[in-house]
């Protein structure tokens, strides 16, 4: 017995002896530590300028494990990150991040974060797994709104004015102002995910970036979008003979180039095209183009989209050299391009016609995939006119055999499709015409509808039947005529409503500076001081009457 | 390190040496045949990291050879699943669309081959193998091997020294990891019967030379006649991360209505 007393102390000290040597770890520093994990980075960031854009290449992280560390596992979480793959070589992984698609995303910012875990055996026999430190990358993914247009862009120096401005993402960020080059904005207003409207406060003449105030953005936005403003026009009252003569197809006043294009059918298609400098209007430059229907300049401005029967040609608006043509595809026998209106979103719808009444496709051009597709809208011989700074499109169809009046469509760019308005109306030579607001639009040249909310597009009152052009002013307030029988230019205040009565002309009749010959078209400068009114005979350039 | 290790296999040797001398002349290593169905539950929590919870099970079967001997057979099954979410809070809403999981599972078997005299101590040699495979949603591999499952292979000597109601152990553990370097293990215990159905053990080890202690406890209740065990443990390991694990166990034995105190050191 007295030998065992003996053993058992001998044992218990050796116990507390071999408990007190384990001991031997813990004071080391946790990068030493045989279990432990590091990465080489701690935070990764993917940043993209556009929804549309490429995506991003995977970015790498290499992890370094201790010589104790048994399995890896990779976590991940987060709509930014798409999949994460490792790639093991001995005590060290590769590990790919790899983003997800911007198109699958949209604009926003998207935090995400992968979390590599280390595990080791848990027991003396490895029957369970421990987990060691847990290194987490955080990952920022930025997919920037773009900023593609601003419509109207053109503005008067030294005038106040409101635009509305194009693009993706306007929502997914906390957007604090808007600016005007340097400037802010008076006043803007977050209208979709896709549109701004700005107030901007007066400037002088130059060109200016439209930007917007994003404080959680990192960078500047791309924008593509250009407010152009120029001094007020001062023409004096003017002709211009034509180099060559012929119908007038489109008379379009480019106001950034200070230029007058007019699209006639002389020679098979030609675009004439008169610039102001020096205090005149300069010798005409031409350009023949084979075929031509309609002409119109994009909607900022730096292509002049030429419409042939069967395509589309995107021109150099100075020099009218052609760039690009799109062939509409899939048009039948028979059928060809009409008439051409772009929206504010860089697109412009292209409508069809025939010789005979029927149905035809109506096409869509879109800028920024300079692609021509035909859409699965049709109208009978439509013509179509922008209105409401690009939101929207007046489109009046029909043909002169036909016995009912068709009605009159409305493509609005928030809605993205045509509605039929209360109004059916055979079309006649004259193109609708509607004012920047969007309050008023005059169709076959007489009738004037309300366009407002609460109006309805109700007929509000008549120009007179003698009407053979005319433009409005972009408030919508006045509509001016060149009126046949008055061999001049009336004035009609059209803000108010006349319950389908004749409007009264303001004065009397401006006489133009020149006959301009058969079937003129017309329109206005954007500061509302010029009117350019183009006949079959001559160009004429007639300042607004003040009334 | 070399030091270290000499001064925590010293006693193990030491014990060995007492009990050898005292092993002759006492009565048999193992009673009689014996089974036991052991589950377990371990929850597992690494500071900062993934937490697991481990639900396992296992059987040993344990055989007199003559009087001095005994061999022990285990089986052992385990899952593991791995809580994920603990180390990923992304505020955005997409969480729910993500949820990662990942989950181990280990089969294993053991045999020892010990000598034991009831009054002194037991000196055990035990060899076992084991697979962890992993299952997981995510990206995972075992190191070593450089896919999902991972081979063990292990050699242990055990020594427990009986001194009245305490029980003295330590054992030495080489595990072998596929490729990996060998994983060596000291792991000292003292035990105390309070009661002859109530055991309370401290433990200490020195693995990954990080000193791991752990407290656990064992207990057969009388009144359900000395066939149930219950147990319940706690385990931290020092250092950054710090790791820490709680156990609760329930055991089965058939057909040996002993005490705790007499299964330990008659029948296991």
């Amino acid at each position: 017995m007295g030998y065992l007393l003996g053993v058992r102390r001998v044992a218990g000290v050796l116990l507390i002896a071999s408990l007190s040597a384990c001991s031997s770890g813990g004071g080391e520093g946790d990068e030493t530590r045989s279990t432990h994990t590091s990465v080489s980075t701690n935070a990764i960031e993917f940043a993209v300028d556009a929804p549309d854009a490429a995506k991003p290449p995977a970015q790498t992280v290499t992890a370094t494990f201790g010589d104790d560390v048994a399995h890896l596992a990779i976590i991940h979480n987060g709509a930014g990150i798409a999949n994460v793959t490792s790639e093991v070589s001995g005590r060290t992984a590769a590990i790919n991040i790899d983003p997800t698609a911007p198109t699958d995303l949209g604009s926003g910012i998207f935090p995400g974060s992968v979390a590599i875990t280390g595990y080791f055996c848990a027991d003396a026999a490895c029957t369970s797994l421990a987990a060691g430190n847990t290194q987490t990358i955080t990952v920022r993914y930025q997919i920037s709104p773009v900023i593609q247009t601003v419509m109207p862009y053109v503005g008067t120096a030294s005038v106040a004015d409101t635009a509305i401005i194009r693009g993706v993402g306007f929502r997914s960020f906390a957007t604090q102002g808007v600016r005007v080059g340097a400037t802010a904005a008076t006043e803007f207003s977050i209208n979709s995910d896709t549109e701004l409207r700005v107030s901007y406060p007066a400037l002088a003449a130059g060109s200016y970036e439209i930007q917007i105030d994003i404080p959680e953005h990192e960078g500047d936005l791309q924008s593509s979008a250009r407010l152009v403003i120029v001094d007020p026009t001062n023409y004096p009252a003017q002709a211009l003979a034509y180099p060559t003569t012929g119908s007038v197809l489109e008379v379009v006043y480019d106001a950034e180039r200070s230029a007058i294009l007019v699209a006639t059918d002389a020679g098979g298609g030609t675009v004439h095209r008169y610039a102001f400098a020096e205090g005149a209007w300069q010798t005409p430059s031409s350009a023949v183009v084979s075929e031509l229907r309609d002409i119109t300049l994009s909607t900022q401005g730096e292509r002049l989209l030429t419409l042939t029967q069967r395509s589309l040609i995107l021109a150099d608006p100075t020099t009218l050299a052609a760039e690009t043509t799109i062939a509409a595809e899939g048009l039948d026998s028979g059928v060809t391009l009409k008439n051409i209106a772009i929206t504010n979103e860089d697109r412009a719808f292209v409508t069809t016609g025939q010789s005979t009444s029927g149905a035809t496709p109506i096409y869509l051009y879109s800028g920024r995939q300079a692609t021509l597709i035909e859409t699965s809208q049709t109208l009978n011989n439509a013509t179509p006119t922008p209105a409401g700074q690009g939101s929207s499109i007046v489109f009046i169809q029909g043909h002169s055999t036909l016995t009912s009046a068709p009605p009159v469509f409305l493509f609005a760019t928030g809605a993205a499709q045509f509605q039929p308005l209360g109004v059916s109306l055979n079309q006649n030579a004259i193109a609708p015409v509607v004012d920047k607001a969007g309050r008023r639009a005059i169709l076959n040249g007489t009738r004037v509808h309300g366009t407002t909310e609460t109006e309805s597009f109700a007929l509000l009152g008549t120009l007179p039947a003698t009407t053979v052009a005319l433009a409005v002013n972009k408030a919508g307030s006045r509509a001016y005529t060149y009126d046949s029988a008055a061999a001049g230019i009336l004035v009609f205040d059209i803000s108010a409503d006349r319950d389908e009565a004749a409007y009264a002309a303001l004065g009397a009749a401006v006489p133009l500076a020149g006959d301009p010959g058969a079937s003129p078209k017309m329109t206005i400068s954007p500061d509302d001081k010029t009117l350019f009114v183009a006949g079959s005979a001559r160009l004429v350039i007639q300042p607004a009457p003040a009334l | 390190m070399i030091r270290n290790h000499i001064a925590i296999k010293a006693p193990l040797f030491g014990a060995a040496l007492l009990l050898a001398t005292g092993v002759f002349a006492q009565s048999r290593a193992v009673q009689s045949t014996n089974f036991e169905l052991a589950v377990e539950s371990t929850d597992s929590d690494t500071s900062g990291s993934t937490s697991n919870g481990t639900l396992g099970a296992n059987l040993r079967g344990t055989l007199p050879l003559g009087g001095l001997f005994g061999v022990s057979l285990n089986g052992e099954y385990s899952r593991s699943r791995v809580r994920t979410r603990d180390v990923l809070a992304i505020d955005d809403g997409s969480n729910s669309a993500i949820r990662p999981s990942c989950s181990f599972e280990n089969t294993g078997g053991e045999v020892s081959l010990f000598v034991r005299r009831p009054t002194l101590g037991k000196i055990a040699l035990s060899y076992g193998i084991g697979q962890l495979s992993a299952d997981c949603s995510v990206n995972s591999v075992f190191l070593p091997t450089g896919d999902d499952s991972l081979d063990s292979d292990r050699q242990r000597l055990d020594v427990d020294l009986y001194l009245g109601n305490f029980t003295l152990g330590g054992s030495y553990t080489e595990l072998n990891l596929d490729d990996a370097p060998k994983l060596e293990t000291t792991t000292m215990s003292a035990s105390w019967y309070p009661l002859d159905s109530l055991k309370i053990s401290l433990s200490g080890n020195d693995q990954y030379e990080e000193n791991t202690y752990g407290i656990f406890v064992e207990h057969q209740p009388e009144f359900l006649g000395n066939g149930f065990g219950v147990n319940i443990g706690y385990a931290k390991t020092d250092g950054e991360p710090n790791t820490r694990a709680i156990s609760i166990g329930l055991s089965y034995y058939f057909g040996t209505s002993v005490t705790l105190k007499d299964r330990d050191r008659h029948y296991r």
